[in-house]
């Protein structure tokens, strides 16, 4: 198909009106920095603290969703292992899950450590992304992220020492 | 003082799921905890802020919590 060029800096003056442009275009970003320590010892959901909102401009947009989670594995028994899933549920104008990491047991974490040695301690950080295609609204809709433990042995203290997780989710036009 | 509370928890009854926001070190903390009492079909933890275990009291945990110092 042929393109033409429009110079934008000659012969053009106003707003454009947005029939002119095709989707994909970045409507709006939200972010946010939480330091709150949240420490959780358990193989089901908890929620991490770790949320953000958003009130989308269309109900057919996407929103694209980063979050960073900074955590501390502290094993408390011998078992020198460590690790954690994680999910992102919706509340507010859109209710489910927009995103799970599936986790069973053992190494089938991607947030995973093991060392056959004495007690063990670490401090990272992981990301994760999703889009989440099916919000259906114009409401504003919170994304929490939740988590649950590789063992019921061992620790996760999220944000621990003030260290943030930060999460950002950004709308695109359909 | 969280990781002295969750040693403390551990010596007590191993293997206890819980949840909680921040520092554990005064009995008003304690009763904050979101103790695990199973899990609904979503995989998300039921909670209670009443510890289900008997054996973990304030004053047991507290003590063994001293005791690390």
């Amino acid at each position: 198909m042929a393109q033409t060029f429009l110079n934008l800096a000659q012969g053009v003056t106003g707003t454009l009106p947005n029939a002119n442009f095709s989707g994909g275009k970045l409507l709006q970003v939200q972010h946010t920095h939480y330091n709150t320590s949240v420490t959780i010892q358990d193989q089901g959901y908890n929620t991490t603290g770790v949320t953000c909102a958003i009130t989308p401009s269309a109900t057919n947009s996407k929103i694209f969703g980063m979050f960073k989670l900074q955590a501390r594995g502290h094993t408390v028994t011998s078992s020198h292992e460590w690790g954690y899933g994680c999910k992102v549920d919706r509340s507010g104008g859109a209710s489910g899950t927009a995103f799970e990491e599936k986790g069973g047991t053992g190494q089938a974490y991607s947030t995973y450590f093991y060392q056959n040695a004495d007690t063990v301690n670490l401090a990272q950080h992981s990301s994760f992304q999703f889009l989440d295609t099916s919000h259906n609204t114009t409401s504003a809709i919170t994304y929490t992220v939740f988590a649950k433990g590789q063992s019921g042995s061992q620790a996760i203290i999220f944000q621990n020492a003030t260290f943030p997780s930060q999460f950002t989710l950004m709308e695109i036009g359909a | 003082m969280s990781i002295k509370f969750l040693t403390a928890v551990q010596n007590i009854r191993p293997e206890t799921y819980m949840s909680f926001v921040e520092e554990i070190e005064t009995e008003e903390n304690f009763k904050k905890v979101n103790w695990s009492t199973g899990i609904d079909k979503n995989g998300n933890t039921i909670t209670t802020n009443t510890c289900p275990h008997s054996e973990i009291t304030w004053t047991a945990v507290k003590e063994l919590m001293d005791s690390y110092d």
